[in-house]
C-alpha cells in the first residue's frame, strides 16, 4: 500500500509536468496550429536555463526567466515569419512546417551543447524532504506540483476573466467572427505563442530536474505527453490538465508494477502505456473526456 | 470569399478530415495524359520515352561513381509504393495517419519470418508481407472507426509507439535492439547477394538487380491505384473524405469504405516495408518509428496530397535531398567533419532538409503536383463571380 501511495505521489508530480506540456500544446491548437515543435521548445528552453545557471552562474530563477525569454521570442518570431503566411492552409501542411522547426531546433541545440547529459542547475536535491506516514515527499516534487498549480491558476484566471483571455477564446471558437467584432488576431497569436513558450520552458526545466537529467532526448518526452492532450479532448485546456495528471499517474504506476505483475508486456511498457490508455478511453468516449461532440450539418 | 480559403475553427480542425487534408478536389492522374489531351500519339510518345528512360536509367547512372543516383532511384521507387498507400488513406479518404511506418514494419517482419525463418521464395514472402500487413490494417481500421480528424492522427502516433514497443520485444522475430538481417529476393539461380551476376546478355550489379525488381512492381501498383481512384470505390473514398454524412446519404457504406482504405494503405505499406528492409539488409526495430511516418507524410505533402503522381515525385525528392546535400556538404567551409559539438555534416543535412521542406510548403502548399498543374492548367484558383 505504501508503494502504491508513493507511486501516486510521484505520478502526480510527473503528471503536473505533462499537464504543462499538454496545456502549451492545447493553447497553440486553439490558434489552429498542431505544434509538433513543442518538444524542441522545451529542449531549447531547458538548455538555455542550464547554460545560464551552470555555466554562467546566473541565479536559478533569473536563468529560468532567460530561458522563457528565448522560447517566447522564438515562438513569436516563428509565428510572425512562417505561420502567419500559412493561415488558411490545411493542417497537415502546418504539421510539416512545425516538424521542420522541431528538427532544426533539436539539431542546433545538440550542435551547441553536445549530446552528453547536463546538470539542470536547479537547487532541488533528492534527499531533502519529509515523510508522511511511509510516503516520502521530496521538495523537488512538491515544488513542481505547487508551481504547476500556481501557473495553471494564473492561466485559467487570465483565460476566463481578462479581455485578452476572452479574445483568445473567441478566436478559437470562430476566427472570422472574432476578427469581425474587432479582436486583433495578431495580438491573439502573439499571446498564444507567449503562453506556449512560458509553459515549454518551465515544463522542460521540470522534466530535466532531479532525479532526471538534461539531454537531447528531452524533446521526445513531449510526444509521450501528447496522449494527455487527446485524453481530455482536443482544444479543451481543462481536459489537457486533467489528462496530463492522469497520464502521469498511469505511467508511474505501470513503471512501478511492470516487472512484478506483467513482465510479459516487456520492459519499458510504461513509455507506451499512456497510448494504450488513450485508445481504450477513446473507444468509449471518441471525443475525449471533455471534448465536444461535433454536430454535422448536411 | 470562396469556401476553399475559409479558416477553420479548432472544433472543425479537431473533428473533420477536410480540415486536415487539402480541401482541393481530386484531380486526374498525371500518368494518364490521354484523359486531357485526347491525342493517342502524344500519349504513346510520352509512354515510350518514359519506358526508355526507366530502362536506360540504371545503365547510364549505374556505375560505382554514380551509385548515389541508382540508390536514389531504387530507394525512391520502394518508398513510392508506401507513399501511394498513404495517399489513398490520407489524401483520398481523408484519414490522416502518422502510423504508416508501423505497417512497413509489419510487412518487413512478415517477410523476415516467411523469407528468412522459413526460407520461402520471394514469390511467396513478398505477397504475404502485403497480406499480413493488410490484415493488421483491417483490424486497425476497424478499431479506429470511431476516431475522426486529429483524434485519429494522434491514435496513429500511438500505433507507431506501441508497434515499436512490440517489435522491440518480439526478439525472436526482430532481433531485439540490435536488429536482424532480412531476406534477399531469390529467383532461380540468380544470386542476389553477389555483387554482379549475368542474366542473359546483361551483367547486373546488386543495385541494378534491385532496381529492375522494384520498378515493375511500382508501375503495376501505380496503374492499379490510379485505376482504383476512378472506380466506384475510389469515388467513395473521396466522398467520405469530403463529407461523411452526405456520403452516407448517397448510399456509401462509410465504415466499409474507411476499412478498405486502411487495408489498401496497409497492404502497400507492407510490401514497401518488405522491399525496403530487404534492400537495406539489416534493420533495427526502432527504424519503423515515428520519424519514418513523418517522412511519408512529407512525401505525400511535398508531392501533392490528392494525386497518384505526387507521392512518387515526393518519394524521389525526399530520398534524394539528404543524399545530394551529403554529396555537396564537403564543399561548405564551416562544416566540421568529426563528431562532437559544432555543426556536423549530418546536422547540416538535417537542417537544410527541414528548411527546404518548410520553405517549399510556404511557397507552394500544393506540392510538386501543384507546380505541374499550374504550368499545365494556369493558376487553378476559382474565379470570383461579381
Amino acid at each position: 500500500m505504501s508503494t502504491f501511495l508513493q507511486l501516486i505521489v510521484q505520478g502526480i508530480a510527473l503528471g503536473s509536468i505533462y499537464a504543462l506540456i499538454a496545456l502549451g500544446f492545447t493553447v497553440v491548437l486553439l490558434a489552429g496550429v498542431v505544434n509538433f515543435a513543442q518538444g524542441s521548445f522545451m529542449l531549447l528552453g531547458a538548455y538555455v536555463v542550464s547554460w545560464l545557471a551552470v555555466d554562467m552562474q546566473v541565479p536559478f530563477l533569473l536563468a529560468v526567466a532567460g530561458g522563457i525569454l528565448v522560447t517566447v521570442l522564438l515562438g513569436v518570431a516563428f509565428e510572425q515569419l512562417f505561420l502567419r503566411r500559412m493561415a488558411a492552409r490545411p493542417v497537415f501542411t502546418l504539421i510539416m512546417i512545425t516538424l521542420g522547426l522541431d528538427t532544426i531546433l533539436r539539431v542546433i541545440t545538440s550542435a551547441i551543447w553536445g549530446y552528453d547529459p547536463r546538470r539542470n542547475g536547479d537547487p532541488f536535491t533528492l534527499s531533502t524532504g519529509f515523510n508522511v506516514g511511509e510516503v516520502h515527499l521530496n521538495w523537488g516534487d512538491i515544488t513542481i506540483v505547487i508551481v504547476t498549480f500556481i501557473l495553471l491558476g494564473l492561466f485559467f484566471a487570465f483565460f476566463k476573466y481578462t479581455k485578452y483571455g476572452v479574445a483568445m477564446r473567441a478566436a478559437a471558437l470562430d476566427r472570422e467572427a472574432a476578427a469581425a467584432v474587432g479582436i486583433s488576431l495578431s495580438q491573439v497569436y502573439i499571446l498564444t505563442w507567449t503562453v506556449a513558450g512560458v509553459l515549454a520552458t518551465i515544463g522542460g526545466v521540470f522534466l530535466a530536474s532531479v532525479p532526471r537529467s538534461l539531454d537531447t532526448t528531452l524533446g521526445f518526452t513531449a510526444l509521450r505527453a501528447f496522449p494527455a492532450v487527446i485524453l481530455g479532448g482536443l482544444g479543451s485546456p481543462v481536459g489537457a490538465v486533467v489528462g496530463g495528471v492522469i497520464m502521469g499517474v498511469v505511467e508511474v504506476l505501470v513503471a512501478g508494477y511492470n516487472q512484478q505483475y506483467f513482465p510479459w508486456l516487456g520492459s519499458g511498457f510504461n513509455q507506451v502505456s499512456t497510448y494504450v490508455v488513450l485508445i481504450i478511453v477513446l473507444l468509449v468516449r471518441p471525443y475525449g473526456l471533455f471534448g465536444k461532440k461535433e454536430v454535422e450539418r448536411v | 470569399m470562396s469556401s476553399e480559403t475559409k479558416k477553420l475553427s479548432v472544433e472543425e480542425i479537431a473533428a473533420t478530415p477536410a480540415g486536415i487534408i487539402a480541401p482541393k478536389p481530386a484531380s486526374r492522374s498525371i500518368f494518364n495524359p490521354a484523359a486531357r489531351t485526347g491525342n493517342p500519339a502524344v500519349t504513346w510518345t510520352i509512354r515510350v520515352v518514359a519506358a526508355i528512360v526507366l530502362i536506360a536509367y540504371p545503365f547510364l547512372l549505374g556505375s560505382d561513381k554514380n551509385r548515389i543516383w541508382l540508390l536514389i532511384g531504387t530507394q525512391g521507387a520502394i518508398l513510392a509504393i508506401g507513399a501511394l498507400g498513404l495517399t489513398v488513406l490520407t489524401g483520398y479518404t481523408g484519414l490522416a495517419s502518422l502510423g504508416h511506418a508501423f505497417f512497413l514494419g509489419v510487412g518487413a517482419y512478415a517477410a523476415a519470418y516467411f523469407g528468412g525463418n522459413l526460407g520461402w521464395s520471394v514469390l511467396l514472402w513478398l505477397p504475404l508481407s502485403g497480406i499480413v500487413a493488410g490484415l493488421i490494417g483491417w483490424f486497425i481500421g476497424w478499431l479506429t472507426l470511431r476516431f475522426r480528424g486529429l483524434y485519429l492522427t494522434f491514435v496513429t502516433i500511438g500505433l507507431a509507439f506501441i508497434g515499436g514497443h512490440v517489435f522491440l520485444n518480439l526478439k525472436d522475430l526482430s532481433g531485439g535492439s540490435s536488429g536482424r538481417a532480412f531476406p534477399r529476393p531469390t529467383f532461380g539461380d540468380i544470386d542476389w547477394n553477389a555483387s554482379s551476376s549475368v542474366i542473359g546478355p546483361l551483367t547486373l550489379s546488386r543495385d541494378q538487380k534491385f532496381y529492375f525488381l522494384v520498378v515493375p512492381i511500382l508501375l503495376l501498383i501505380v496503374l492499379f491505384t490510379s485505376n482504383v481512384t476512378r472506380t466506384r470505390m475510389g469515388r467513395a473514398f473521396q466522398a467520405v473524405r469530403d463529407r461523411e454524412v452526405a456520403a452516407e446519404l448517397m448510399g456509401i457504406n462509410v465504415a466499409r469504405t474507411k476499412i478498405i482504405a486502411f487495408v489498401y494503405s496497409a497492404t502497400l505499406g507492407g510490401i514497401c516495408g518488405a522491399l525496403f528492409a530487404s534492400y537495406l539488409r539489416r534493420v533495427q526495430p526502432d527504424f519503423w518509428g515515428l520519424d519514418l511516418s513523418f517522412q511519408f507524410i512529407a512525401m505525400i505533402i511535398i508531392g501533392g496530397i490528392v494525386s497518384v503522381g505526387g507521392p512518387i515525385l515526393g518519394a524521389l525528392l525526399i530520398t534524394a535531398l539528404p543524399q545530394l546535400i551529403d554529396l555537396f556538404a564537403d564543399k561548405i567551409p564551416f562544416v566540421q567533419q568529426g563528431a562532437g559539438a559544432g555543426i556536423t555534416k549530418g546536422d547540416l543535412s538535417e537542417i537544410i532538409n527541414a528548411l527546404f521542406l518548410a520553405l517549399f510548403l510556404v511557397v507552394e502548399p500544393n506540392g510538386l503536383v501543384g507546380i505541374y498543374r499550374r504550368i499545365r492548367f494556369g493558376s487553378g484558383k476559382p474565379k470570383l463571380s461579381k
